[in-house]
């Protein structure tokens, strides 16, 4: 994790000075890991705002991310605000969930890529909340009923948080009360556009979470901790939602990562959080072997495992996990015919092997250089 | 649609207030809501456009080009008259 993670975190959140020594030649490396991790919009946008002068070609590529970011976010949020207009007609509350709502921490909309819009819909208000997507001319692509892809976004329609709807023995190692979290949003404006947004205290949680899901491969879920962790936060009410929604360990690993990248100090009580949390051996290797193998490692949903309560919780888990129920799985291989169903756990089981076997080989070649 | 070659030092200039316009770090862009286009604005583009939001004269936004980069007169007058022309063209200005 330290060497490239660690430089472009320093140089996206703070300090761009850590780059105006750097030659020539190891610009191409980090740009290509600045675009792998999702920030090379934001290392531009602190480069040129420090005054660091880019070699050409980095230059080239880091602003025309940079530039077709902020134009997707632009039109994804203009978008928004009209789908919006169409929801408060149809009498459906909607609440942003993150990213799209922590945009506003964020220098400019060119600075973190949107790969969707997630939305929080009541349960009840779900199915108008469908039909005026639809009616917008979305279209959900096969066995997904509550995603939409439009002309300029895509938006990802939830009733739950934290996908236990999906995955329900995810709900065993942590979620969140979608009434409580409706209970203390807030009135957010992003680019212009006013919303209900997640409250700052849950948007931490769910990023910890969410980031951990994603095995925090990309940097900009880090980033979104980061500044978060900026904001004005009520660690009281945190550590109390944590500890009630089980999701004080998920906290723990999402803080253990960001105090790896951080060079300075991080708030007073998000160190103690960290210093109150005793993981386990296996607990502390693994997140480690994570840490190191950032990019390229994604296995952070096992990490559930061990917040599951008990062995068989855990194994239960990852046997949902890895073998979902039939509804999920084939979303997973959406060309294979649903008559046709029981292979798809034959090609889950070979999926799982190749990834698997990728990941040992990349691991091993990466050690050896 | 107007253009701007045998416009007096006088005339205003003034962005069309529908045009939604984002700064960024390298210039900005301008939306137009109704072609529905995006406009895509260097950083002496994006400097012009900030002044014909307040509606300025050639001369003024000239003065604030020159005070920025370090240009001379004719060329920072001949840059600038481009540049109207092109939001002219793309009818981002009121009253083309």
């Amino acid at each position: 994790m330290r060497g490239l993670s660690q430089d472009l975190f320093r140089a996206t959140v703070a300090d761009a000075g850590v780059f105006s020594g750097l030659g020539e030649s190891r610009w191409p490396e980090l740009a290509e890991r600045a675009s792998q991790e999702g920030v090379a919009g934001m290392l531009y946008q602190r480069c040129l705002s420090f005054g660091i002068r880019l070699p050409k070609d980095q230059y080239l590529a880091m602003g025309a991310c940079y530039r077709r970011t902020a134009v997707e976010n632009f039109l994804a949020l203009r978008e928004l605000a009209e789908i919006l207009a169409d929801m408060e007609s149809a009498g459906v509350d909607i609440l942003l969930m993150p990213g799209a709502c922590l945009l506003p921490m964020y220098p400019d909309i060119g600075c973190r890529p949107m790969d969707d819009i997630d939305l929080l819909v009541h349960a009840g208000s779900a199915q108008a909340a469908r039909e005026v997507l639809l009616s917008r001319g979305y279209e959900c692509p096969p066995r997904h009923s509550d995603l939409f892809e439009g002309k300029y976004t895509v938006v990802d329609l939830h009733t739950d948080l934290l996908n236990s709807g999906r995955i329900r023995a995810r709900k065993r190692s942590g979620w969140l009360d979608a009434k409580e979290v409706w209970g203390d949003c807030r009135e957010a404006v992003v680019d212009g556009v006013s919303v209900q947004a997640m409250g700052m205290e849950d948007a931490l949680l769910y990023t910890a979470v969410h980031g951990m899901k994603h095995s925090f491969s990309r940097l900009n879920w880090l980033l979104d901790l980061h500044f978060i962790m900026g904001a004005d936060l009520d660690w009281d009410l945190v550590q109390q939602k944590a500890g009630r929604y089980r999701l004080s360990r998920a906290l723990a690993y999402g803080l253990n990562f960001l105090a790896q990248l951080q060079d300075r100090k991080m708030p007073v009580r998000a160190v103690e959080h960290l210093r109150s949390f005793r993981l386990g051996r296996v607990e502390r290797w693994l997140l480690m072997k994570m840490c190191a193998d950032r990019p390229y490692c994604d296995w952070g949903e096992v990490l559930r495992v061990f917040n599951c309560g008990g062995r068989i919780r855990g194994a239960a888990f990852l046997l949902e996990f890895f073998f979902p129920r039939p509804a999920v799985l084939l979303q997973v291989f959406p060309a294979l015919p649903r008559a046709l169903f029981p292979l798809a756990y034959g090609l889950r089981l070979g999926q799982l092997c190749l990834r698997g076997g990728a990941q040992f080989i990349g691991g091993v070649r990466r050690h050896r250089r | 649609m107007g253009t701007v070659a045998d416009d007096t030092h006088a005339r205003l200039y003034q962005a069309r207030e529908d045009v939604l316009y984002r700064k960024l770090v390298d210039g900005g862009l301008v939306y137009d809501s109704v072609s529905t286009k995006v406009h895509h604005l260097n950083a002496s583009a994006s400097l012009v456009w900030e002044s014909c939001q307040q509606g300025s004269s050639l001369a003024t936004i000239v003065v604030q080009v020159r005070a920025r980069y370090d240009v001379a007169q004719e060329d920072a007058e001949s840059d600038v008259t481009a540049i109207l022309r092109r939001f002219a063209r793309s009818e981002l200005l009121e009253g083309e």
